[in-house]
């Protein structure tokens, strides 16, 4: 019996790759000493982790006043890089989840890394929650714990006590779906292990996994299960995210849009990001086969549809605000374009509604140097539209004689590339202990019985 | 209750009848809904497949994982031959006993 | 003393002199004194350069006559109040017509009104607002009898000529009584230029200092100094090594007045007396016992020294009883002699030439005294140093201040430091753009440059001082044919308000006499919302009916405020009452450059700008441009001041976004702070449209940053224990004076009945001079507030919001006829 193979479409695995060949390149990172490009790459990262720990320290320790802020600019950099993080963040629940609902099979050779990306943003994320507080020895009292003041709760209005929920929410079914996820890899890992430590380890993280139909069979469930509960979460978590915006009173802010346009922007960035990433790990440890073009074509796929929402949304932002005839909201726009910030409102634009754009041409969608250009070019367009968004609104507003000029001190800028530095430490270690394709689950999609029937041969056949 | 022992005027909210009040519980109820949902589901995961931390794995075939399906048939003594034979017929690659 | 020593001179200096004045009047009336002003009955004001309700004599006392005919309480009647000077000063913005004028003029500007008005023919140069002064002179001779024209000038020439028309308009009697002078200038500077000579000479053997300065305030201060290290014994009574007591041999630090006996006459017939309110904090003694031990008097103790003089003298035979009442009731007016009608005998022509030869032209410095900080004697206080300057905004500093037109042509922005030499002076000061400024003109401030006045103002500000001269026998405050030059450093000035403009929208809301008369919701255009329901104002759109549901009623008093705009003159004064009696802390320089000042409550002040909406529709302006325009102020701007403090919302944006719900809603209608609840997160500043909210960036108190008052226990008795200090990483913001609200709530029920309306005052309404701020009781009908807040001139400050403010205010009604076209403020 001949298995047909669709023409048209290209393998999503290339070079003949048998499952061994599979296990084979996941685990080799892991058994073998890391390269030098690795130990440079997490030596930068670890200084920079290190510096924000020291800069952090220095902000808690000594008070907010060393930032930029101040009377009318209460949130900048910090609420900036908070959502900037958090919108990555997106990205890998939605190509394991919603992706998963899609019937997508690409998704198996990103998903392992986009979820590793997504947890490690998140916690950046919640750092910034953290220090950007006045008080941060206090940061548990924003959750809702029982206590001895006649229980005092907290207040269920606020869009930041949302976020708590939702963000908490996010990161801890991230996790363990991530996690859960790993399990099957983590045995073939320790099935493998010839050092005596390695074997210890990865026995304690593969639980016990031994890989019975039965198991298999639960696995699939709770995968898919998770799938459908982290599709809406993912949409819930960056609207959420958004009305800390939306349900304000400022001009700039107080706008419907949010919601989709927030979720939409952290796919884009989130995707982005990814690629930024991967375009790395595919060459350094030689994942090509799995990490194919078909993937990067993919991705920027999604990154043109998802830019292209945000740029609408930035048009129906303008045409509410002229429509509405409100003052205060047209004003918002024109200082935006005009002010004294017109500088981060135009590259926003620039690099967040042209250059998607780009990748309507499909040479470019397949370029690597292009795609991992522009990949950064988003992150740093949907890092100004955050800081325009907050700033811009907040500086000048209501009352004219509270207008003001913000600008950011060494510290929060310290903090922001610290943030960058523990994103990039753990997923360099990540890298390292942890596989970074999702081996047992690509496996299920390699087309071995169709490459052999092309081969001609019958063994191995199922 | 919160509202019953901190009766609180919050912007001028009607907070003290829960359906008037209800808009701002949304977002909140769906998160701790899917957070209950999700976790529940893992946890009941793991204590039905018997996976936790420390959990002797019991590995049949050291290539289980990697690039073989294990069979395990469990039989009478005098059919063995005759499986064994059955099963080198359909591509067998390792028979044990 | 003159019996135990009789060579003993005392001598009167005044910093800020007014002997120009006293001269004058001596020349005019036979009577070397400062007369009593009463604005109050002036329905016609006229002032050249006179600082009246800033820093002019007696500011305070001025404040609240003129502001009585300013306020609109029924009536539709209000003063005409005309203001020519050269600098932009806190009078002049309110008057109802301001005009510019170089302070070398102000005394052809009188000559020119004394003209008109008394039908003279003296000559004198022409100004540069002929046209203006000769309208003023028909206003004013058409209000005989009510009205007064005051000059803050000290040349003796230029008080005659104003005392000369005064005259002409019956002013003496009706709105100036120089019967009952007043006494709080005596400042002889010819006695004190004498002195100087006297000391240079060496004829001077013993100088004895009693609250004066002259090392820093006298002109001429090297001149001083020198003379000065010839006098073989130098005593200085000063409470501090100032820059005057360094140069003595001794010094004797007087007792603060909160700890002191002492008695004055401010005004002639009324005394007062005054008594220690606390007992000595440092080792010091009352100057005025140490004199008394010096000629060995038989009573050294001033207590019964001032007891024995005024039972002998000013309440002759009064009782022990009689005393005790006097001292409770703090003031005893004694009737003294009849009024004297008053027959001018100056000499006008001699006055008038000398004005005509004075110089003019060329560039010209003017000093002046900054509301707040004063004569500079109380440089050293904080908050006085942080209260922003009601006019430029900025704080911490003086500067040059100078019109936009004049720094362009010569070339300066804002910050760039200039060296100015006028007479024997030169000061160095960096340039502050002042809208309304005359060309041509700097104005300093004095009081600042102190080098021996304590942590907070030694070093801060350059000395203005040297600008002053003597001329004609007195002190005057200007220099004429100044030189400057452009230096290459460029300073930063602080400034609590960087935008100047309202920028088109209904900020606040003004409109003219007439207007008003017309329709008294002239200019309070109430914004309507286009609803299903057809259009609604803005209270009446809610979405919820809180106000109906049980939980949001507000049963027992429901707080609230009004601030009448006529009324506010923006002196600041609330700012620094509020600070004192809520422990704000001060912040410094350098974080006042970062916007994070403190105050809980703020005088914004907004200049006119010759783009409004209206011209940009007539000429055809698209918004982007019409919004860079508005954002410059004009040439000769308008000037409105509205304080805002927390505006206690009803429906409060910023309460619903705390997550630690550390910001409720009071069953009283006060927004609370709950600051051991709050962990910092700042979007309750973030959504507060009026942005009235204070976060504590660092650790304000002892802490060595921030060396003001709450770093040591001297500095720490300054806090007001009712109130907590706030610790770093909250927010803060005004409570209403809760701790005022709760202390008279309490009183009253101690006393079995309800707190009555004006019992409980916050600390800004208690100090307002002019009693702009009315606070009260809303659910008490017969309350003011309920009853200003009835008023058709009542508004909320960006009422479309929705937020429901309990704070409201009324219209600012100016009594200038409309220019051109009605002057609406809002479309």
């Amino acid at each position: 019996m001949s298995h047909v193979e669709s023409a048209l479409r290209p393998t999503l695995i290339e070079g003949d790759r048998t499952y061994h060949d599979i296990t084979e390149d996941v685990c080799r990172p892991i058994e073998s000493k890391p390269n030098k490009w690795w130990w440079i790459a997490f030596i930068v990262s670890a200084a920079a982790f290190l510096w924000w720990i020291i800069v952090v320290g220095y902000t808690v320790g000594t008070g907010l006043g060393v930032w930029g802020l101040n009377k009318t600019v209460g949130w900048a950099w910090d609420i900036t890089n908070f959502v900037w993080w958090v919108g990555i963040g997106h990205a890998g629940t939605l190509i394991s989840a919603i992706l998963l609902l899609f019937r997508q099979k690409w998704r198996l050779s990103i998903n392992r890394s986009a979820e590793a990306m997504t947890i490690f943003a998140v916690i950046c994320a919640a750092s910034f929650i953290v220090s950007h507080m006045g008080r941060p020895w206090v940061a548990y009292w924003p959750l809702p714990l029982a206590n001895q003041f006649g229980s005092l709760w907290v207040n269920f209005n606020s869009p930041l006590v949302w976020d708590v929920f939702a963000i908490s929410t996010y990161f801890s079914v991230s996790l363990v779906f991530w996690y859960t996820g790993l399990i099957p890899d983590f045995a073939v890992v320790r099935d493998r292990a010839k050092t005596k430590a390695r074997k210890f380890w990865y026995t304690i993280l593969s639980f016990g996994w031994v890989g019975t139909a039965k198991n298999w069979q639960r696995f699939e469930e709770v995968s898919l299960v998770l799938a459908g509960i982290s599709t809406p979460l993912v949409l819930s978590v960056h609207s959420v995210v958004s009305m800390d915006f939306a349900t304000s009173v400022i001009p700039g802010w107080h706008t419907t849009i949010f919601p989709p346009y927030f979720v939409a922007g952290a796919i884009f960035s989130g995707f982005a990001m990814v690629e930024t990433l991967l375009i790395i790990t595919r060459k350094v440890l030689n994942l090509e086969n799995s990490i194919t073009m078909c993937h990067i074509d993919m991705m920027n796929r999604i990154i043109l549809l998802t830019g292209s929402i945000v740029g609408v949304a930035y048009l129906t932002e303008f045409f509410i605000a002229w429509y509405s005839g409100v003052e205060y909201e047209q004003y918002a726009f024109i200082n935006r374009a005009t002010g004294p910030y017109w500088w981060a409102y135009w590259s926003m634009m620039t690099c967040n509604v042209i250059s998607p754009q780009l990748f309507w041409s499909a040479k470019l969608r397949t370029n690597l140097f292009a795609t991992f250009f522009l990949s950064i070019i988003v992150n740093i367009g949907m890092w100004f539209e955050r800081f325009v968004i907050i700033v811009t609104s907040l500086h000048r507003d209501y009352v004219p004689s509270s207008w003001t000029m913000y600008s950011p001190t060494w510290v929060e800028m310290g903090i922001f590339i610290g943030s960058l530095g523990l994103f990039f430490t753990c997923f360099l270690l990540f890298a390292r202990f942890f596989p970074v394709i999702a081996m047992s689950e690509l496996k299920t999609i390699i087309k071995s019985s169709s490459s052999q029937a092309k081969k001609g041969g019958h063994h191995g056949s199922h | 209750m919160n509202i019953w022992d901190w009766p609180m005027d919050i912007g001028g909210k009607p907070s003290f009848a829960l359906f008037k009040n209800m808009p701002a519980f949304i977002p909140v109820t769906f998160e701790f809904t899917v957070l209950c949902a999700a976790h529940g589901m893992v946890i009941t995961f793991y204590l039905r497949s018997k996976l936790l931390p420390g959990v002797e794995p019991h590995v049949i075939h050291h290539r289980q994982a990697d690039d073989h399906f294990v069979l395990t048939i469990e039989g009478k003594e005098e059919n063995a031959a005759a499986m064994k034979s059955a099963l080198k017929e359909t591509g067998a690659v390792e028979i044990k006993e | 003393m003159a019996a135990k020593f009789p060579t003993t001179k005392h001598i009167s200096y005044d910093a800020v002199s007014a002997y120009g004045m006293i001269k004058a009047n001596q020349l005019s009336f036979c009577k070397a004194a400062i007369p009593t002003y009463h604005f109050e009955n002036a329905d016609v004001i006229v002032s050249i350069g006179a600082d009246f309700i800033g820093n002019w004599l007696s500011p305070v006392e001025y404040a609240k006559q003129y502001v009585q005919n300013r306020k609109l309480n029924g009536k539709k009647t209000m003063s005409r109040h005309i203001h020519f000077e050269a600098n932009l000063s806190l009078t002049g913005s309110n008057a109802d017509n301001r005009y510019k004028l170089k302070v070398s003029q102000y005394g052809a500007a009188l000559v020119a009104l004394y003209n008109k008005i008394a039908g003279g023919s003296l000559s004198a140069p022409a100004t540069t607002q002929d046209a203006a002064l000769t309208a003023a002179a028909n206003e004013l001779m058409n209000a005989r009898g009510k009205a007064v024209v005051v000059c803050g000038s000290n040349d003796v020439n230029d008080q005659l000529i104003c005392n000369a028309i005064n005259n002409a308009l019956g002013s003496y009697g009706s709105t100036i009584d120089l019967n009952k002078h007043s006494n709080i200038r005596q400042g002889n500077d010819e006695e004190m230029a004498a002195l100087v000579a006297e000391m240079n000479a060496g004829e001077v053997g013993a100088v004895i200092f009693y609250n004066s300065n002259p090392s820093y305030t006298y002109p001429d201060a090297g001149a001083f100094d020198a003379a000065l290290a010839k006098v073989d014994l130098k005593i200085s009574f000063a409470d501090r090594e100032d820059e005057t007591a360094a140069k003595c041999d001794y010094i004797l630090p007087d007792s603060h007045y909160l700890e002191s006996w002492n008695d004055a006459e401010p005004v002639k017939g009324v005394f007062s007396l005054q008594q220690p309110a606390i007992k000595n904090l440092f080792d010091t003694k009352q100057a005025q016992e140490v004199m008394l031990s010096w000629i060995d008097a038989p009573v050294t103790d001033y207590h019964e020294y001032i007891k024995a003089n005024w039972k002998a003298n000013v309440a002759s035979g009064a009782t022990e009883q009689d005393w005790f009442k006097i001292l409770q009731d703090g003031v005893y007016n004694y009737a003294g002699e009849d009024a004297v009608a008053m027959a001018f005998a100056g000499n006008v022509n001699d006055a008038a030439a000398k004005i005509a030869a004075r110089n003019q032209g060329g560039d010209e410095v003017v000093v002046y005294e900054k509301t707040g900080l004063g004569n500079g004697n109380q440089a050293n206080n904080p908050w006085l140093q942080e209260l922003p300057d009601p006019i430029s905004k900025v704080c911490w500093d003086n500067y040059f201040a100078v019109s936009p037109k004049f720094a362009k042509d010569k070339g300066w922005k804002h910050g760039d430091v200039i060296e100015v030499k006028a007479g024997s002076a030169t000061v160095k000061a960096p340039v502050c753009l002042q809208p309304g400024q005359a060309d041509n003109t700097l104005a300093i401030a004095m009081g600042y440059g102190r080098t021996a006045a304590g942590t907070a103002a030694n070093g801060v500000g350059a000395n203005a001082y040297p600008f002053l001269s003597m001329m004609d026998g007195a002190v005057v405050s200007y220099a004429v044919g100044a030189t400057v030059n452009k230096t290459v450093e460029e300073y930063a000035l602080a400034s609590t308000q960087t935008h100047h403009t309202m920028m088109g929208r209904a900020i606040v809301k003004e409109t003219t006499l007439d207007e008003y008369k017309h329709d008294p919701t002239a200019g309070n255009h109430i914004h309507m919302l286009a609803t299903h329901k057809g259009k609604m104002k803005p209270s009446d759109v809610n979405l919820w009916a809180t106000e109906e549901l049980p939980g949001h009623e507000k049963p027992n008093h429901f707080w609230g405020m009004s601030i009448d705009l006529n009324s506010c003159i923006g002196c600041g004064s609330c700012v620094v009452a509020c600070n004192a009696e809520n422990n704000v802390p001060v912040v410094g320089k350098d974080e006042i450059m970062r916007a994070r000042e403190m105050h809980w409550i703020r005088i914004d002040r907004y200049y006119t700008s010759d783009m409004d909406k209206e011209t940009a529709h007539e000429k055809g302006i698209g918004k982007l441009d019409m919004y860079g325009l508005m954002e410059e102020p004009a040439e000769n701007p308008k000037v409105v001041f509205q304080p805002v403090m927390c505006q206690h919302c009803s429906h409060a944006p910023c309460e619903t976004v705390c997550p630690v719900v550390a910001t409720t809603h009071s069953s009283e209608g006060l927004n609370m702070m709950a600051y051991n609840r709050c962990v910092g997160t700042r979007y309750c500043a973030n959504n507060c449209p009026y942005k009235v909210r204070r976060f504590n960036w660092f650790k304000y108190s002892d802490n060595e940053q921030f060396p003001f008052n709450m770093n040591d226990s001297l500095g720490k008795m300054v806090l007001n224990p009712d109130v907590t200090v706030r610790s770093r990483g909250v927010m803060e913001k005004c409570s209403m004076c809760v701790q005022r609200i709760q202390y008279g709530k309490l009183e009253a029920k101690k006393q079995s009945r309800r707190p009555m309306d004006g019992e409980i005052k916050t600390a800004c309404q208690q100090t307002c001079p002019t009693n702009a701020i009315t606070f009260g009781d809303y659910n008490d009908a017969n309350s003011a507030l309920s009853k200003q807040s009835k008023d058709e001139r009542m508004y909320h400050l960006l009422d479309e919001v929705g937020a429901r403010p309990s704070v409201n205010y009324l219209t600012k009604v100016v009594n200038a006829p409309a220019e051109g076209k009605p002057k609406a403020t809002h479309h």
